[in-house]
């Protein structure tokens, strides 16, 4: 398929994921400003007033290298909490579907339990308990989020445990963990590169808006969400200060969905079912 | 049917002792005991120890599990830690916005997502393109903070018509109340009626796919004839399901809404507890949700089932 | 006599396949036609055709006139006027085909008010009436019922029945016996050649199986990969066939009985299967399973018609 064939989704969501991952890997080393620098004298800048690119939040820190410090923070998350959340998700369906049809009945009975809860509420108990943190988000979160993708692990797998070439490596005395990674697994590869991209996307929706509630990211460590916490409490939600860290996030997730949605198009449109 | 419902009773039965005694479990283990939560980082061994004494924290676990199921069936959701005040009396507050809050979105949702969804499954149907899709498509990824954000500076800084914040309660002034309701029913409601559109397209799409809605047209009915009569009733029946789904994202987005419009209903009570680690409020506040969406849950499973005739026999 | 229905050069395509090539038949009044051919011959796609109902993306070219109507340049709109008045469907799958949440009665409500405003107001009787005749006991209750209630037989007279209500002059039959048990297969075309009579109108009977066509319809045409091979009056066609598929159809048909009676060793079977929509050769779609097959088949062999029959082969019998 040439490049030129693919669809708008890919290009548009491509380019907006390719220009975050580069702002992230840059903030890794610089920002303009330091994030985190209290300058008294320049409060509450507006739109680049004295060098500030975007300005600068009530104690004068500058707002752009918060985004880009944010940007850091929040994609690294997203792309750890996507990670695991597949890597959970697809050992679950596999569980699920190795072993035996009971146990098969069992954990989907579980997840479906998981999957009725708001993960966010919980999340609430785990930070009250433990302090916020980075690795308290992440866990939560991946472990309310690997339950949907196992359901989506485990409908791809069943078709393919019941071709041919499964049942012949089975005939041969292949175990069913052997046969489900060394066969199953680079079959759905597509999938869940497709579950990575749209499950980053919500993660950093998640932590946003744990951040944002104070159950997240909190100073000095800056994610998307602990500004806009920050916007709230000083400045209020209708401010610049709020606007800028939420339009980024939302670019952010819209580029990522599209990249999603265009990858499951292009990649298997008919075995992943439809766009919905 | 009767084994249907027993065995959905069951398990929702099953799913609020599980959850229930996960969060008990996730309270009492996690991060050391309750008691240093409560007393915070200043407190020394002998405290803790005192307060663990104090509210029972060494007893088995099952007792102290049984003891609290016992407690929330009575109604008794217990007190702050720091203000003594009693929960049951905070919730008569925060309750009814929470409430009015979820109602109004929900409103605000079907009224945006339905004929959305219809619409758009219609023109898909009859072969045109849907910019109502693409739209949608985009209403799904809209952050609430965002959505809100923009809806505040637009009609409530720049136009003025509507509060962008604070809460005055039904009894006072209800037409100020209405008027507090408007923007943050309107942004939480518009990621509930993209989701819901959606999802009502695809469903009346496939419905619209199968084979008996052939026969209406074969025996005369036009497509819009077809997709009323026939289509939306059996469309129902996964709509429905979603709705349960719905409600779940809906806890959620409450919770960010009403931080974002300052409204004093229950997610400042669970944050503020948060915040103050006042761990058996958070404990009991979100069970009481959990119990809330499961059991809406089961109205969804239930509904579906009555809904559904074939399932029936 | 004039035929009720002329279809001149009918295409069904989605611009990607083809199921129906430049098909051209004529349906008399009150004549029973067969239209026999494997699965995936095109021959669904043609009664779909007919009745505009194609799935989505698929589209009729050419002509099919209804008495002095075009249904192929017809609006949608005046399709709905012609579908359950002039031409009417018995599809294939009775349970898929009937509405899950709606009462067997509320369809003979509709299409009963609908033949006719004066019955409107003793639709239940009038009901009761056709399915009684067409066998379904307790056709009362039977009108109360939902679909997933009755069995496949008393269902398949259903749809019959409603068929038969609109006092069509053309009924289209798709594999009407397909989903009934073989018991019962007989018993229900019976009953639908009979309703048929009764409502002094036409049949197409689209069908895989040749022996229904030869007990029941006087005029056969065979279908082979979108293309009309051959048609004419059945004993003939049956009897002397002119198209090699149509004898090896005929073969393979009636030589199960024989070679139980072991009048034949191995039952005669044609080489190869029918080309899927993707991959159909160019020029006549059998010439690369058929015996009698030349190089000039390479080429769509044209219409020939003498004495009632029409053919479509350069090398016939």
């Amino acid at each position: 398929m040439k490049t030129r064939d693919l669809p708008l989704n890919i290009w548009l969501g491509g380019t907006i994921t390719v220009f975050f991952l580069l702002c992230s890997a840059t903030a890794l080393f610089w920002t303009p400003f330091d994030p985190n620098f209290v300058d008294t004298t320049k409060l509450s800048l507006g739109f680049g007033e004295s060098g500030h690119l975007l300005g600068t939040d009530v104690i004068g820190r500058d707002l752009f290298s918060g985004l880009l410090a944010g940007a850091r923070m929040s994609v690294f998350l997203g792309c750890v909490t996507a990670a695991i959340s597949v890597v959970l998700g697809t050992i679950f369906a596999f569980i699920a579907v190795g072993i035996s049809p009971w146990v098969d009945e069992v954990v989907m009975r579980l997840l479906d339990v998981l999957m009725a809860v708001p993960g966010v509420i919980v999340a609430l108990v785990i930070a009250t308990v433990t302090g916020p943190s980075a690795i308290s988000t992440v866990s939560v979160l991946s472990v309310f989020f690997a339950p949907v993708i196992a359901r989506v692990v485990r409908s791809a797998t069943l078709p393919i445990l019941n071709e041919d070439f499964v049942q012949s490596a089975r005939m041969y005395g292949r175990g069913t963990f052997f046969v489900l990674f060394r066969h199953v697994l680079p079959n759905i590869l597509s999938i869940l590169v497709v579950q990575f991209s749209l499950y980053t996307a919500n993660a950093v929706l998640a932590e946003s808006g744990l951040s944002y509630l104070g159950v997240g990211i909190s100073r000095p460590q800056i994610s998307w969400g602990t500004l806009l916490k920050e916007a709230q409490e000083t400045a209020g939600p209708t401010t610049g200060l709020m606007l800028w860290p939420a339009t980024v996030i939302l670019i952010f997730v819209l580029g990522l969905n599209l990249l999603g949605d265009g990858l499951r198009d292009v990649l298997d449109p008919r075995s992943m079912g439809r766009r919905s | 049917m009767i084994i249907f419902l027993a065995r959905r009773f069951g398990f929702f039965v099953i799913s609020v002792l599980a959850t229930s005694g996960l969060i008990f479990l996730l309270v009492r283990l996690l991060g050391g005991s309750p008691a240093s939560v409560l007393l915070g980082e200043f407190s020394t061994p002998e405290d803790v120890l005192a307060l663990e004494k104090q509210l029972g924290l060494h007893r088995p676990l099952l007792v102290q599990y049984g003891e609290w199921m016992a407690e929330l069936l009575r109604g008794d959701f217990g007190a702050s830690f720091y203000s003594g005040i009693e929960l049951t009396t905070l919730l008569k507050s925060a309750l009814p916005v929470s409430v009015s809050l979820s109602v109004g979105a929900l409103l605000v949702g079907l009224v945006i997502g339905i004929p959305f969804g219809i619409a758009s499954a219609l023109r898909s149907f009859q072969g045109k393109g849907s910019l109502v899709d693409f739209i949608s498509q985009i209403g799904i990824a809209l952050p609430i903070f965002w959505s809100g954000a923009v809806l505040s500076i637009i009609f409530g800084v720049s136009l003025g018509w509507f509060p962008t914040g604070g809460w005055v309660p039904w009894s006072d002034a209800p037409a100020t109340t209405l008027r507090h309701l408007v923007l943050p029913s309107v942004t939480l409601g518009i990621g509930i009626g993209s989701v819901l559109a959606r999802f009502v397209r695809t469903a009346i799409v496939e419905v619209m796919r199968q084979d008996f809605v052939r026969t209406g047209r074969a025996f005369g009915m036009s497509v819009q004839q077809s997709l009323f009569v026939v289509g939306l009733r059996n469309a129902a029946l996964p709509v429905v399901t979603v709705l349960g789904n719905i409600v779940s994202h809906l806890v959620g987005g409450t919770v960010l809404t009403e931080t974002l419009f300052s409204m004093p209903g229950l997610s400042r009570m669970i944050l503020g507890a948060v915040v103050g680690r006042d761990i058996f409020v958070v404990q009991n506040l979100v069970v009481l949700l959990v119990f809330y969406v499961l059991v809406v849950n089961l109205i969804v499973d239930v509904s579906y089932y009555l809904l559904d005739k074939r399932l029936r026999i | 006599m004039k035929p009720i229905l002329q279809v001149r050069d009918l295409w069904v395509s989605n611009g990607r396949l083809t199921a129906v090539r430049g098909v051209s038949l004529d349906v008399f009044p009150g004549q029973k036609l067969g239209l026999v051919g494997e699965s995936g011959a095109g021959k669904s796609m043609f009664g779909l055709a007919i009745m505009d109902l194609l799935p989505f993306g698929w589209a009729a070219k050419g002509s099919a006139i209804l008495g002095d109507t075009d249904l192929v340049a017809m609006s949608e709109k005046e399709h709905c006027e012609v579908r359950g008045r002039r031409v009417a469907m018995v599809f294939q799958d009775s349970l898929s085909a009937l509405d899950p949440m709606k009462r067997i009665g509320w369809h003979f409500r509709r299409i009963v008010s609908r033949a006719s405003a004066d019955q409107a107001a003793r639709w239940q009787d009038v009901s009761v009436e056709i399915l009684t005749h067409l066998g379904v006991e307790n056709a009362a209750a039977a009108l109360r019922k939902y679909p997933h209630q009755l069995s496949g037989g008393q269902r398949q007279r259903i749809l019959i029945g409603m068929a038969v209500a609109t006092k069509s002059e053309l009924i289209i039959a798709d594999e009407p016996t397909t989903s009934v048990d073989t018991a019962i297969q007989r018993n229900v075309l019976d009953t639908l050649t009979a309703a048929t009579k009764k409502l002094g109108a036409s049949l197409i009977l689209v069908t895989h199986d040749l022996a229904l066509v030869s007990n029941y319809c006087d005029t056969v045409a065979v279908m082979y990969g979108g293309h009309l091979v051959e048609s004419g009056p059945t004993s003939e066609v049956l009897g002397k066939s002119r198209h090699p598929y149509t004898g090896a159809l005929i073969n393979s048909n009636i030589s199960l009985p024989r070679v139980m009676e072991q009048q034949v060793k191995t039952l005669p079977v044609i080489p190869g299967t029918m080309p899927s929509l993707e991959s159909m050769p160019t020029g006549c779609a059998f010439r690369l399973r058929c015996d009698r097959a030349s190089s000039v088949c390479e080429e769509i062999p044209p219409v020939t018609t003498s004495d009632g029959r029409t053919l479509r082969c350069w090398n016939p019998k």
